[in-house]
């Protein structure tokens, strides 16, 4: 008489196991590879862009100062001319990117090479611009190069129609990660409650074509600001579910289309959207080209019964494990430090914070001499409008600049002396009032600790409610 | 309110500049031939200049449109300062005096020609050179000097009569026509893209305010900012507008009532839409009301400064410090909940890329 034997739960997978499991199946190495054709164009068509646009002259060439990150203080600009070159390489490698020529040395050129544009002063800084710098990293290490490429072309042991499932995973995680952060940024009260600085923002384009009229509705400034909440936490949901993916990615397309018209938000629209892509089946190139009767690629490769190319050792796992927890904790870090984000800005930048805030503010800066005179510095001594629109608003590039005041002074001879700033900000359409401490001297406070002894505490009034005009 | 601000601020100011800018041409023609005879009286010329003089600070305080493009080409011409070299006046005075054929004001900088070059030729009398070295022949000019700077002078304002009869063309329905561009932006007749962008012009040219009134002509003349004399808290009589006809006074009274009316709608002719009632019309009634409150005090403490500039900011700085001090109260206002409200940017922004 057989008896039955129950399985040995020993003998069962892990959950860990299970997970390796699936991260090192091989999955079609086509949506890799169509990422990285397409992040290239989108960067070649930016970065042309760019050097057609003037903004060379105007971000490197017109500044007397420049803002640095910390610790990258020795960045310093080429000429304008040399930052021309520098752009029309940073084209060219965008090209040999999507060709996926010299893949290993090219993307982490490239990545350096746009990295250091935004290092050099503080007020480029762009959150779609450290989205390339992270993309391009990912790309760098991952075997995107492995297919439709030079690389697999002039080296045929190179090429390859699988890799492993963690590669896709780990390009979705990146782009999963700024859709989540970027809608957690919108849940608090001025975006929700007060649906600002949408309402300021949408008022502003009242003359836009056949949608004006309505634009300064504040019915319509909620429905969008709930509405872009809603899509940014959720849309990584409905883009990762087989049976919703297509409506959402039209609605990523959608979205994008109507920010991108709306705002100046340069290649963001592009980039989001293209790079929602990777939430497709890891074969949806070939089904593009099949459809599009390029037969010869458009055929997935089994992977049943195969093994994934192994393409990372215990060093780079580990990177990569590093740069995924980073990747969360960082956007997170402002809930451990005390004041409010949007108003101090202590973790603002490397945390998807999104087009959350609209600050416009004055700044005059305030020199102490110890006889009691005093002198007042304007910003536009040493800033272009721009950098002083964009450090109005952000309290360590305000101390930063005063450091710098204070070294100009000093190297004039004057000694002992004192730099206070006078400042009035305006957060989503709040009355201006002072950012800064202004009995504070700048000069003996260094961006470290918390900002509570120098930044002034959030101001209670609630943003500004705009209506209609009659 | 841009077809108001045209109608009854723009368009008028340019007309009444262009015959002012001709009544000063004439009357230093007059002046000049009086000299000839032997006859030094300066005093209608003077008038003259000023007369024309507080019209453009009208102007000035809130350039929009032909005035204000290719950073200013237009307005450096009719009136260029802070742009301003005696020393090379002083050497255009001997050209055009010894051979008046080779003196050309069409290749002259703007720093030797516009108002502030005739202000230093009809009121610097004396016969010092500003030169270092005084050019060749100077010394030899004697009694000759008032003729020869005239002569100049007259040159010079005829220039300026030209520059502004130009621009009150284009202003006018007849000419450019400027003054549908700016009223009807958005619209087929319109260059300007949209009512948004012609309303930030007219925001841009307010920022005068900021730059000229706040920081030039109280804050670095008073030494309460850094200047070109290296004074702290004591003033630099280089930095002052109109320090040789002694005529601050004036054109800072000038310059904030043409914010007032740019801001209010206010003009001496009319009272219709301003930026006041944009404020109030989108909500914001109290930024309307504070605002109007903060440039009244200005101006207030603007018609109280004694005539004479020059001593004033010898004698009761304080005065000067406390005309700052209201100047940036509206200034604070500009740049932070005026525009956040009404959408606008700030001038000579680049439309770069955000998120």
């Amino acid at each position: 008489m057989p008896t039955s034997v129950a399985p040995d739960p020993r003998l069962a997978p892990s959950l860990g196991q299970r997970v390796v499991a699936r991260a090192t199946r091989p999955v079609d190495v086509a949506s890799l590879a169509a990422f990285r054709i397409v992040f290239g164009l989108v960067m070649f068509a930016g970065l042309v862009r760019f050097l057609t646009s003037g903004w060379i002259e105007e971000m490197y060439g017109r500044p007397d100062f420049f803002f640095h990150c910390a610790g990258f203080a020795w960045v310093e600009p080429w000429s304008v001319t040399g930052m021309y070159v520098h752009y029309g390489v940073l084209a060219a490698l965008a090209l040999a990117i999507a060709a996926g020529a010299w893949h290993r040395v090219v993307t982490p050129l490239f990545v350096l090479g746009f990295a250091y544009t935004q290092l050099v002063d503080v007020t480029n800084y762009l959150n779609h611009h450290y989205l390339v710098v992270l993309l391009g990293g990912l790309l760098a290490v991952l075997p995107a190069h492995r297919a439709w490429s030079i690389d697999a072309w002039r080296t045929p042991g190179l090429a390859t129609d699988v890799v492993p499932a963690w590669t896709v995973w780990l390009l979705r995680f990146q782009v999963g990660v700024v859709y989540v952060f970027a809608g957690l940024a919108k849940a608090q009260p001025d975006w929700l409650v007060h649906a600002q600085p949408l309402n300021v923002w949408m008022s502003a384009r009242t003359d836009t074509p056949l949608v004006g009229p309505w634009l300064d509705e504040r019915w319509l400034a909620y429905a969008m600001s709930w509405a872009g909440f809603l899509y940014d936490t959720t849309i990584v949901l409905w883009l990762s579910w087989r049976r919703t993916r297509v409506p959402a990615f039209l609605v990523v397309c959608a979205f994008h289309a109507v920010t991108g018209y709306f705002f100046n938000i340069g290649m963001f629209p592009f980039i989001m959207t293209t790079s929602a892509l990777v939430f497709f089946s890891p074969s949806w190139p070939r089904r593009i080209l099949g459809r599009l009767g390029v037969t010869a690629a458009a055929t997935p490769p089994v992977t049943a019964g195969r093994a994934a190319p192994r393409v990372a050792g215990r060093v780079l796992a580990a990177v990569l494990v590093v740069h995924v927890a980073l990747q969360v904790v960082l956007p997170l870090r402002h809930h451990v430090y005390p004041g409010t984000l949007a108003w101090g800005e202590d973790g603002m930048r490397f945390a998807w914070q999104v087009m959350v805030r609209e600050k416009h503010g004055s700044v005059t800066y305030i020199v102490r001499f110890p006889d009691g005179r005093r002198l007042e510095v304007p910003p536009r001594r040493y800033l272009t409008a721009r950098q002083e629109r964009e450090m109005a608003g952000q309290p360590d590039l305000i101390l930063q600049l005063a450091h710098h005041v204070g070294r100009d002074l000093r190297a004039a001879g004057h000694r002992d002396l004192a730099v206070h700033v006078e400042t009035r900000t305006s957060l989503n359409g709040r009355p201006p009032v002072p950012l800064i401490d202004p009995e504070v001297d700048l000069l003996r406070v260094r961006d470290l600790g918390p900002r509570t002894s120098w930044v002034t505490p959030m101001p209670s009034t609630p943003p500004i409610h705009l209506r209609a005009r009659p | 309110m841009l077809a108001h601000l045209a109608d009854h601020l723009f368009v008028p100011t340019y007309a009444q500049f262009e015959a002012d800018a001709a009544a000063l041409a004439t009357a230093l023609e007059a002046h000049c031939a009086a000299l000839d005879t032997g006859t030094d009286d300066p005093s209608a010329a003077r008038t003259a200049w000023a007369t024309a003089m507080d019209t453009w600070e009208l102007a000035d305080a809130v350039q929009v449109g032909p005035s204000a493009a290719d950073d200013g080409r237009v307005r450096n011409r009719i009136y260029g300062w802070p742009l301003l070299a005696p020393c090379t006046l002083d050497q255009d005075v001997m050209v055009r005096w010894t051979t008046p054929a080779a003196y050309d004001v069409e290749t002259r900088l703007d720093n030797a020609r516009s108002l502030a070059a005739i202000e230093y030729l009809l009121f610097y009398t004396d016969v010092v050179s500003s030169c270092p070295v005084p050019p060749t022949g100077w010394d030899a000019l004697g009694a000759d000097r008032p003729r020869a700077r005239c002569r100049l002078a007259a040159a010079v304002a005829a220039d300026v009569a030209a520059q502004a009869a130009a621009l009150a063309t284009a202003w006018r329905p007849t000419g450019g026509n400027y003054r549908d561009q700016l009223a009807l932006a958005g619209t087929a007749s319109s260059s300007i893209a949209g009512e948004r962008e012609a309303v930030n012009m007219v925001s841009d040219g307010m920022f005068y305010i900021d730059t000229m009134v706040k920081d030039m002509k109280l804050g670095e003349a008073a030494g309460i900012m850094i200047n070109a004399c290296g004074t702290i808290e004591e003033p630099c009589l280089r930095e002052v507008e109109h320090r040789f006809a002694d005529h601050s006074t004036p054109a800072l009274r000038v310059n904030l009532r043409a914010l007032r009316a740019a801001f209010t709608g206010t003009t001496a002719g009319a009272d219709g839409p301003g930026f006041d009632d944009y404020l109030t019309a989108v909500g914001a009634p109290e930024v309307a009301a504070r605002m109007t409150a903060s440039i009244d005090a200005a101006i207030a403490l603007a018609d109280d400064l004694p005539a004479s500039f020059l001593t004033t900011l010898t004698t009761d700085r304080a005065r000067v410090v406390a005309l700052h001090a209201a100047t940036k109260a509206i200034t604070d206002d500009m740049k932070s909940q005026f525009l956040t409200v009404l959408g606008l940017d700030i001038p000579d922004d680049v439309a770069g890329d955000n998120d």
